[in-house]
């Protein structure tokens, strides 16, 4: 039992949740919806994805429990901060979901975590409970893949 | 006794008494402990503390001690196995732990383990009034006992160096939480030593372990929620992980306190982890706490579980049976069985004057009794309906409607030819029957396929065909466009012997080519953590296309894996 390459089923949803995007927050540093759709669009998907910013994004999640649109470098805040959409917060779990496929296991049990948490924020959106599906099974291989 | 260059910055809980208690028992005495006083009703809007006299600080104190130890106080007294479970799975690791734990929360004196008790009014680490005191007290090496960040000024104190100890091992596990990562991402727990800076965790390293996994081996009976494993976690296991790498590793005879060197560590590796989500915590909970297999309760005495003692009052109207369930639901010490009492009142309640309904009740409830008599093995429906359905007023554990709306199955199953492994009451069948072309069902049970057969015959959906047999015994041709496989794959009343394996191959066996199985999971506590492995016998003999968690319906229905998978 262990990771493996994304289903059909997870690149299709994927590719719904590229859709489903807002617009681009203004010019900033970190513009969140432009990072999420490169990312999604990518082959594999969040193939290249940053582990730092990737970290975070987490950080903003867990943390400060709160996601923005926009950031300045070093996830300094925007003013006016706009916070960011369930579709968005939904599209950022995919990104971690499927950037944990090549993670190593700790890094990707934190995010299979932070994509749970976005989750909830993004509570009542079309796709939630296929990727609290995916979280559930990036937890169990790598459990079950033993340390 | 020895007295060691030491100040403790005592903040009130068990990890602050833990140290103090190992240290004694290994005849060390920091020289001086800075106790740190807060007042609740200014701690929680973050304001500073205020001077107090010395009955104030002393009446603070209590309350204090009430407040940061209430559930290691509370556990100790009611959950006394789970403490006796903990030192159980300490001992290969700290000696003779139970004695150390009943020290620190029976009589605990701060003043009986340091010659010098310095008890300061702050609020937090930010309070002006704790830099002062560490900077009046001349401490040096302090040892940490607390949470969190500690602001800069506390650093800026001249001379002063802040040991900490936390349950991750260094540089690999950072951050929150890291008893549970550590058993996530590493299968076993670390503790390490550092120097404070004001970052996190990533000060130099004064002494590193990894430990043998550790497993705490629950009694038998009902296994306590999360929270409260997670509090007895914090309490009374990771408190001592802690002292015991300190007392053994930072404070051992050959070390001289003030020349200590730390190792800086390197920070590209390792993980800052954060707090858990509930359903992550859940899984590490599991790694650690080892619960006999799930078994049925045992059964509740004959004079609340029979449901022949409600059969007269629906041949009857009875205006005292809601009542009667009231107190029947009170009584019954089992909550599935208390729900199912429940349930049966709602419904009673909600037939009123209908008669025709009443008779209906009644016919099914004198299948019930047949159960209770004739069947041997577990009651899913625990004295009532284990389905509910809405067309027969039925209130059951799970959700029949709600768990067709979340699923989409009506939609799913337009058409088409419908398989339905263990159908208990086939309330699920008989409620997709106008969307499905034609569904076979088939339980084991016989007294439930009997309710099945009533409710259809009232329902008039002739589109079913309910079968009772065992899964293995079961055959049929032609092949199905769709099995549908709703918690049944394991069943913990030893009603099936077959493997995962074989069930799903079987499974396969009925699905014609291009089909698909439907499969919902049990709920997470039951399914545990090995759901990895049922879907990878699920993969291979199907492609997933959907797969869903959903949070709908009643506690029972919440959390379970919903997935759509074609045949290969």
């Amino acid at each position: 039992v262990g990771e493996r390459a994304l289903r059909s089923d997870q690149l299709q949803l994927l590719e719904a949740l590229r859709a489903a995007l807002p617009s681009d927050a203004p010019d900033a540093a970190i513009c969140l919806p432009r990072l999420v759709r490169g990312w999604l669009a990518e082959q594999p998907p969040a193939g290249t994805a940053d582990a730092d910013l990737l970290d975070g994004l987490c950080r903003q999640i867990d943390v400060r429990k709160k996601v923005a649109t926009a950031y300045a470098a070093g996830f300094t805040r925007v003013e006016p901060e706009t916070l960011a959409a369930p579709e968005l917060l939904a599209a950022l779990a995919g990104v971690l979901l499927a950037s944990a496929l090549s993670a190593e296991r700790g890094s990707a049990l934190k995010r299979a975590n932070s994509a749970l948490k976005a989750l909830e924020a993004a509570a009542g959106t079309r796709h939630v409970p296929a990727l609290r599906a995916w979280a559930w099974e990036v937890l169990d291989r790598r459990m079950e893949a033993g340390p | 006794m020895r007295v060691l260059p030491l100040t403790v910055l005592a903040w009130e809980g068990p990890q602050a008494r833990a140290y103090l208690v190992r240290m004694a028992r290994a005849g060390l005495r920091p020289e001086r402990i800075l106790l740190l006083v807060s007042e609740p009703s200014r701690a929680g809007k973050g304001l500073p503390s205020r001077p107090h006299g010395r009955l104030m600080l002393q009446f603070a104190e209590r309350l204090q001690d009430a407040a940061h130890n209430y559930h290691p106080y509370r556990l100790a007294q009611q959950r006394p196995e789970l403490v006796r479970a903990i030192a159980g799975a300490l001992a290969p690791v700290v000696p003779d732990p139970l004695p150390l734990l009943r020290e620190m929360y029976e009589g605990f004196s701060f003043d009986r383990y340091a010659d010098v008790v310095t008890r300061v009014a702050a609020n937090s680490y930010k309070d002006p009034s704790l830099v002062a005191a560490l900077s009046a007290s001349g401490a040096q090496t302090v040892l940490f006992t607390g949470g969190g960040i500690v602001p800069r000024p506390v650093f800026d104190v001249p001379g002063i160096r802040l040991i900490h100890v936390h349950t991750g091992l260094l540089p690999f596990v950072r951050g929150a939480d890291v008893l549970l990562w550590s058993l996530l991402a590493r299968g076993r727990p670390g503790v390490s030593a550092f120097f404070m800076t004001p970052g996190l965790d990533d000060g130099a390293v004064l002494a590193v372990r990894e430990l043998p996994p550790l497993r705490v081996r629950l009694e038998g009976g009902r296994r306590p929620d999360d929270e409260t494993l997670y509090r007895t976690l914090f309490s009374f296991l990771d408190p001592l992980l802690r002292a015991e790498l300190l007392v053994a590793d930072v404070l051992a005879p050959q070390h001289d306190l003030r020349q200590l060197r730390g190792e800086p560590q390197d920070l590209k590796q390792g993980v800052t982890y954060h707090f858990m989500h509930p359903s992550v915590r859940q899984r590490a909970l599991s790694v650690l706490f080892v619960s006999p297999p799930p078994r049925a309760e045992a059964p509740a005495p004959a004079a609340t579980r029979s449901p022949a003692k409600y059969q007269g009052a629906y041949e009857r109207r009875s205006a005292l049976m809601a009542l009667r369930l009231r107190i029947d639901a009170l009584r019954e010490r089992s909550p599935l069985r208390a729900l199912s009492l429940k349930n049966r009142a709602r419904d009673y309640r909600a037939l009123a004057a209908n008669s025709k309904r009443r008779a209906l009740l009644a016919e099914l409830n004198r299948e019930l009794v047949n159960q209770a008599q004739a069947w041997p093995n577990y009651d899913y429906g625990e004295g009532w309906f284990y389905q509910s359905s809405d067309e027969l007023g039925i209130t059951g554990l799970r959700d029949t409607s709600a768990r067709i709306a979340a699923y989409r199955l009506s939609e799913l199953l337009r058409g088409r030819r419908v398989l339905e492994i263990g159908c208990n009451t086939g309330f699920l069948s008989l409620a997709l029957a106008p969307a499905a072309q034609r569904i076979v069902a088939f339980e084991l049970n016989p007294h439930l396929i009997a309710i099945a057969r009533i409710a259809q015959r009232h329902l008039g959906r002739d589109n079913v065909a309910f079968e009772t047999t065992a899964f293995e015994g079961f055959r049929c041709e032609p092949l199905f466009d769709d099995v549908l496989s709703f918690a049944n794959h394991h069943t913990y009343d030893g009603n099936t012997q077959q493997s995962l394996e074989q069930y799903f191959a079987r499974c396969h066996a009925l699905t014609r080519p291009g089909g698909r199985l439907i499969f919902e999971s049990h709920p997470p506590e039951l399914e545990g953590h090995t759901f990895g492995r049922t879907l990878e016998l699920i993969e291979r003999f199907y492609t997933v296309e959907r797969s869903e968690v959903h949070d709908y319906g009643t506690f029972l229905d919440r959390g379970r894996r919903f997935l759509v998978a074609l045949r290969r």
